[in-house]
């Protein structure tokens, strides 16, 4: 019997964000901090009416949720990835990053490869389309490293031929990464 | 039945054959059609391999 167990970072990469849901290539983010990535999937908030006469809702009412959100660290402040994070200007001559004034928010495509949990499979999870806030965390101390802190808010894609729009998706692979095609025989 | 060619990896659950890229096999039309240009361009169509004695 199948698994489907997610949990682990073997690696996050980024990408231009695509509304379609298409990325031709992605770049990886090296050196995430531990323990630093979450995934989180917002839920509306509910408000009841329960009436006079009775102890139980008599109707719910969900206000649509805040968008979901991808919140992670990265240990390294590599110039390659503070220009796809922040409004910059890099200078390779002088390895000198300089840091506009007005803030950008990163229009990326995130994709999040499991380690593998149970049964040599792990899961991947792609976010096509996400609004990307970055700052800093961490003092600058001798026993810990300043780090990037992302923000990711997930926005949607619809794929050609589709005919709604989609947040995120997650496919399960073998551990060395191969499709897994789970059609029943 | 039709001839493919994996164009990338695929493990087939139901079989639990751990296809590679470039494997040449013969699959049924129904796994050819799923796993071709209008399903998930996994596979490409093929010719059969030629006989070797």
């Amino acid at each position: 019997m199948a698994t489907f167990v997610v949990g682990g970072i073997e690696k996050i990469e980024y990408a231009p964000a695509s509304a379609v849901g298409t990325v031709s290539s992605w770049k990886e983010i090296p050196n995430i901090a531990p323990d630093s990535v979450t995934f989180t999937r917002n839920q509306g908030a509910k408000s009841s009416i329960v009436p006079e006469d009775k102890d139980v809702a008599f109707i719910n009412f969900f206000t649509p949720a805040e968008g979901d959100t991808l919140v992670l660290a990265v240990l390294e402040q590599n110039p390659e990835l503070e220009q796809a994070l922040f409004n910059v200007e890099y200078a390779a001559a002088t390895t000198t990053t300089r840091f506009k004034a007005k803030e950008k928010i990163a229009n990326l495509a995130f994709r999040i490869t499991c380690r593998p949990m149970k049964d040599g499979r792990k899961a991947q999870i792609t976010m096509f389309n996400t609004d990307t806030q970055t700052g800093y965390a961490n003092n600058l101390t001798k026993t810990d490293a300043q780090r990037l802190a992302l923000t990711a808010t997930l926005g949607t894609y619809r794929k050609t031929g589709d005919t709604e729009d989609f947040v995120y998706e997650k496919t399960f692979l073998t551990s060395a990464g191969a499709v897994i095609d789970s059609t029943a025989a | 039945m039709k001839w493919v060619k994996f164009k990338s990896p695929l493990f087939v659950e139901a079989t639990g054959v751990d296809h590679k890229a470039g494997d040449i096999v013969e699959v049924s039309d129904e796994f050819a059609k799923r796993h071709g240009d209008k399903g998930t361009q996994i596979v490409e169509e093929t010719k059969a391999p030629k006989a070797t004695n």
